[in-house]
C-alpha cells in the first residue's frame, strides 16, 4: 500500500464514525448503507490531493462526505418494499444503556422520512455544529439553517410521537 | 426523551468495530449523479470520436473509390468541414465542462449550483449541436439531391431522386413526409436520449437546490 493511501486511511480511521453516522442517517437498510460508506470513502480518496491541511481533516471530511451523500443514488437492486425496511433498521446492541439505543433506534426510523437536506441538518447539528457552522457547511444563512432546522426537528419529534415513543 | 438525550446517545454510539483494512480504494466505482453524469458524457465523447472518424474515412474512401462529380464532391467536402469545426468546438466545450465538474471540497450548495448550471449550459449547447448537425446533414442531402437531378437532367437521364422531385403530387407528399417524420422522430429520439442521460439527474440536483433554498 502507498503511502499516501496509508495516511488517508489512517486519518479516515481516525473519523470513521462521521461516515458510519453519515451511512445510516442517509440509508434504510444495511446494504444500502454499506455502499455509501464506500462511495463516501472513494469520494474522500479522489478528492484527497485537493486537501490542502488549511481546514482540519475532519472539517474536510464532513464537506466531502455531505456533499457525497446528497447527490449519492441508490443502487438498483431488488429490495423489499420501504415499508418493511423499518423494522430492518437493526442498531447494534453493545451499548449498557439499552434505553439510549432505543432512542436512536426510534431517531433512526424517524430520519427515514426526512428529506436529503433536513437529513444533512439534522446531523450536522448531532455532530454539535453551531448554526453558523452549518450554514457555512450547506452554503445557505445563518437564519435559512436556524429555521430549517428547527423544522426538521419539530418534524422528527412529531414523526417519533406518532411512533408511540415519548419525545 | 428530548435532542439533549438523543445528542449524548448519538455521541456513544459505538462504531469501533468498523474494519477499514479490507478496502480497496483503487476498485471502487461511483454512483452518485455527477459520476453519472460524467460517466455518460465519457461514452457520449467516444460515440462522438467514432462517429465521426468513420464520417471521415468513408469520405476519404468516397474520394478515392468513386466515380462522382467534383461539384458533388466539392458540396460534400464543405458540409463536412463546417461539420468537424462544429464537432471541435463541441469537443472543447465537452472537455472543458468534464475536466472542471467535480467540486466536492465547495459547500454543499455551491458544488450543486455549480454543477446544475454548467450541465444546464452543457445541455442547451448539445440541443443546438444536434439542430445543427441535423439540419446542416438534410441540407446536405438536400443540396447533392438536387445537384444530381440537375446533372441527370442536363445529361438526358432520369433516375429515382430526379422522379422524386417531379411534378407528381404524391412522390412529393412522400418526399416532405419523410423529410418530416425523419425529422421529428430525430428530434424525439435525441429528446428522450438527452434526458434520459442528463435530464433526470438535473432534475434530481434541482430538487436538492430548492431544498436548500430559503424559506424565511
Amino acid at each position: 500500500m502507498k503511502i499516501k493511501e496509508k495516511q488517508f486511511l489512517s486519518e479516515i480511521d481516525q473519523h470513521k464514525g462521521i461516515l458510519y453516522k453519515l451511512s445510516k442517517i442517509y440509508m434504510d437498510n444495511h446494504v444500502d448503507r454499506e455502499d455509501l460508506f464506500q462511495e463516501m470513502l472513494f469520494q474522500l480518496w479522489k478528492s484527497y490531493e485537493n486537501f490542502k491541511g488549511v481546514s482540519k481533516f475532519s472539517t474536510w471530511m464532513y464537506r466531502v462526505a455531505l456533499n457525497t451523500a446528497l447527490v449519492y443514488l441508490k443502487k438498483d437492486k431488488k429490495m423489499p418494499k420501504s415499508e418493511n425496511l423499518i423494522e430492518e433498521i437493526d442498531i447494534p446492541d453493545h451499548s449498557d444503556h439499552p434505553e439510549k439505543e432505543e432512542q436512536l433506534n426510534y431517531f433512526y426510523r424517524a430520519v427515514k422520512d426526512l428529506n436529503e437536506v433536513e437529513k444533512a441538518l439534522i446531523f450536522l447539528f448531532l455532530e454539535g455544529f453551531s448554526h453558523r457552522e452549518i450554514a457555512e457547511q450547506l452554503g445557505i444563512t445563518e437564519v435559512n439553517a436556524r429555521v430549517k432546522l428547527n423544522r426538521t426537528k419539530d418534524k422528527i419529534q412529531e414523526i417519533i410521537k406518532k411512533q408511540g415513543y415519548e419525545f | 426523551m428530548n435532542f439533549d438525550d438523543l445528542k449524548k446517545a448519538w455521541d456513544n454510539e459505538d462504531n469501533s468495530d468498523l474494519d477499514l483494512t479490507a478496502i480497496n480504494l483503487s476498485l471502487n466505482k461511483a454512483n452518485n449523479a455527477i459520476d453519472k453524469v460524467r460517466k455518460n458524457m465519457r461514452m457520449d465523447f467516444y460515440c462522438l470520436l467514432a462517429t465521426t472518424i468513420l464520417s471521415l474515412a468513408g469520405l476519404i474512401y468516397a474520394h478515392l473509390n468513386l466515380d462522382v462529380k467534383p461539384i458533388i464532391f466539392f458540396t460534400l467536402d464543405s458540409f463536412a468541414f463546417l461539420i468537424f469545426v462544429l464537432i471541435l468546438f463541441f469537443f472543447i466545450k465537452f472537455y472543458k465542462f468534464y475536466k472542471r465538474s467535480y467540486h466536492l471540497n465547495y459547500d454543499s450548495r455551491d458544488n450543486l449550483m455549480w454543477f446544475y448550471y454548467e450541465l444546464r449550459s452543457f445541455i442547451d449547447f448539445y440541443h443546438a449541436f444536434f439542430f445543427v448537425f441535423f439540419i446542416m446533414g438534410l441540407a446536405c442531402g438536400l443540396a447533392i439531391g438536387l445537384m444530381t437531378v440537375n446533372i441527370e437532367m442536363v445529361s438526358g437521364k432520369k433516375d429515382a431522386i430526379g422522379r422524386a422531385l417531379s411534378d407528381n403530387i404524391t412522390n412529393k407528399f412522400i418526399y416532405f413526409g419523410s423529410q418530416a417524420i425523419l425529422i421529428l422522430g430525430g428530434t424525439l429520439l435525441f429528446r428522450w436520449m438527452i434526458s434520459r442521460m442528463y435530464g433526470r439527474y438535473l432534475k434530481q440536483i434541482k430538487h436538492t437546490l430548492d431544498l436548500l433554498r430559503s424559506d424565511e
